[in-house]
């Protein structure tokens, strides 16, 4: 389910991975991970809201490498778009540097979604980055009318797009999201001075054996060493 | 040794018949029943064959006015094409996996077809040298003699066409729309129209079955019928689809496993909530008496598409599903029936018994 250990039913009470719900189980995993009946039905929307709304979490990539292995989450798809500003937006609220509450991330996925599938190859932008540019809106109250909160929203798109760019194609949503994860905080940390106190290293990529058009030794995350 | 394929010269008297023939071929060499085959047959009447989308390129009135029927074919892609008894139509199945070795030769974006089409070309030449071969079909200068509509299943190529050895050109042009005279894809010639003079069919038939050997290095075994179970399941085919109004002209696709059985996919979680248990237990329930007639499969969600075997058959109603997060659903013969919700017996008893197929 979270580890892909083998399952066993159990009647005891468990936590739910995703969610935090106290609930009695059926399932758990050898790690002793549960995922609640709701969440197991749960669409990637409903799931991304509810866990990056409950979240204690500062660190975003924890966050979306749990939510990236549950599978309303697709190898690829436009939910990668809203998945990383919530993310971003649940880390910033948990370090109180942002005034961010609960509609930011219903207004992050409204957003998001207009962001189409395959924006990347079809309009030059890829909707991670995008999705980057999102929180920081959101984040800062940055309109089309402001200054320095809309110019710092687009810098930190241009940032995390030439990144991803680099990584090369067929697309991948999972390596774009760890790139836009990584160069936003990065960026957050030197425009902002918010600095996260822990930043999970996602390589060797969970989701490697599960790509058809996986990069391989090419892409920064495929394994342990390949971001030098 | 040169690879065996099956040759069927094999047609019946209604067209509609003769794709679900098709079909039945491609399902039966799926299941491995069958080897790869060439099935060359000629209509006994003028059809428009076309794939799902079609409507802009078809001259109804045309069509009405001279009695000629539109029918479908299992294709995503392709244009319509008209056929008459001057034509000679084919239907390569096989696994594509096996041209891997002989398309190194071609262009790599669709070498499959254009391998099967220089296939065809090697025999025709022997009636003009004009003739060339690409990935869109077979040329005589800007011109195209052939239609062809393909179908994929993994590895598995239905490579359905015709040739226009005698078609009415004039016809063809009436019934398709022809577009500007400057549209290439849209000029057509025959055979005859070339060589200024009819080419008899049974000519052709060994010209073709000649390149096929030579090009890809086979020899074939003549048959004259098709196996038990392929003419079972083209008469299922034709009952439940090909004959169908619903099929021929607007419906989706009716999705069927193996040979052509009627299909329950119950998509869940995983591991299974108390719904999805509940309605596994309910789906066994209502089918319990039925195993003759329906195959169930579970598909939990998350758990690939390798859950049933090597080459899954899975609907698009089930691959939507699993996109669009409509879970636990229960779909019938490629149809969304249920979804997020658990039917009452019922409810699903009388769905599943208005799939079966009509007795």
């Amino acid at each position: 389910m979270v580890c892909g250990k083998p399952l066993r039913s159990t009647l005891e009470e468990r936590e739910c991975s995703f969610c935090r719900k106290t609930e009695k189980a059926d399932y758990v995993c050898e790690e002793g991970h549960y995922i609640c009946e709701s969440c197991r039905l749960a669409s990637p929307e409903t799931l991304v809201r509810k866990v990056c709304g409950t979240t204690k979490e500062t660190d975003p990539m924890k966050v979306v490498l749990l939510l990236m292995k549950h599978p309303a989450l697709q190898m690829h798809g436009p939910e990668h778009h809203y998945l990383v500003s919530c993310v971003l937006l649940a880390a910033l609220r948990n370090l109180g540097r942002f005034e961010i509450n609960d509609s930011a991330l219903d207004e992050a996925i409204t957003r998001g979604k207009r962001v189409l599938l395959g924006s990347c190859g079809l309009w030059g932008v890829c909707g991670t980055a995008a999705g980057v540019g999102i929180a920081l809106s959101i984040a800062t109250k940055a309109n089309m009318l402001s200054d320095k909160e809309r110019t710092l929203s687009m810098e930190a798109v241009s940032e995390s797009l030439a990144t991803i760019a680099k990584i090369g194609g067929p697309r991948c949503c999972k390596a774009s999201t760890y790139s836009a994860i990584q160069k936003a905080t990065e960026f957050i940390e030197r425009e902002f001075e918010v600095k996260l106190p822990s930043l999970t290293d996602p390589r060797p990529c969970f989701f490697r054996s599960l790509n058809k058009e996986c990069l391989g030794n090419k892409c920064p995350y495929f394994g342990v060493n390949n971001l030098g | 040794m040169a690879e065996t394929w099956r040759l069927l010269d094999y047609s019946s008297a209604d067209p509609k018949m003769d794709l679900a023939i098709n079909e039945a071929i491609f399902r039966s060499r799926r299941e491995n029943f069958t080897p790869n085959t060439l099935r060359l047959w000629q209509g006994p009447a003028s059809v428009i064959i076309r794939s799902g989308t079609y409507k802009d390129d078809v001259n109804h009135e045309e069509c009405r006015k001279h009695g000629v029927e539109i029918i479908r074919a299992i294709s995503v892609t392709g244009d319509p094409f008209y056929i008459d008894t001057g034509s000679l139509n084919f239907a390569v199945t096989a696994n594509a996996a096996l041209f891997n070795t002989r398309t190194k030769d071609y262009p790599p974006v669709l070498s499959d077809y254009f391998i099967l089409n220089a296939a065809i070309v090697e025999g025709l030449r022997k009636f003009s040298d004009t003739l060339e071969a690409n990935a869109d079909g077979i040329h005589i200068g800007e011109r195209r003699m052939t239609g062809i509509l393909p179908k994929w299943f993994h590895d598995f190529l239905l490579y359905q066409g015709t040739l226009l050895i005698n078609t009415d050109v004039n016809a063809y042009h009436k019934m398709i729309k022809t577009g500007k005279p400057t549209e290439k894809k849209l000029m057509i010639t025959s055979l005859r129209r070339q060589l200024r003079t009819d080419v008899s069919i049974d000519e052709a038939k060994t010209a073709l079955i000649e390149g096929f050997e030579r090009k890809l290095g086979i020899v074939f075994e003549l048959r004259k019928e098709l196996t038990g179970d392929e003419r079972k399941s083209a008469d299922f085919l034709y009952k439940e689809k090909y004959g169908l109004e619903k099929w021929n002209m607007d419906g989706t696709e009716p999705f069927f496993f193996g040979m052509g059985k009627t299909s329950l996919e119950v998509f869940v979680a995983y591991p299974p909530t108390s719904m999805c248990r509940k309605l596994i237990s309910l789906v066994n329930d209502v089918t319990v008496d039925l195993q003759d007639d329906i195959t169930v499969r579970v598909w939990m969600r998350g758990k690939g598409s390798n859950q049933h075997g090597v080459y899954p058959e899975m609907s698009s109603a089930l691959i939507d599903a699993e996109k669009c997060s409509r879970i636990p659903a229960i779909i019938i013969n490629g149809e969304l029936k249920f979804d997020k919700t658990l039917p009452s017996r019922e409810c699903l008893r009388s769905a599943v018994v208005a799939a079966l197929p009509k007795k």
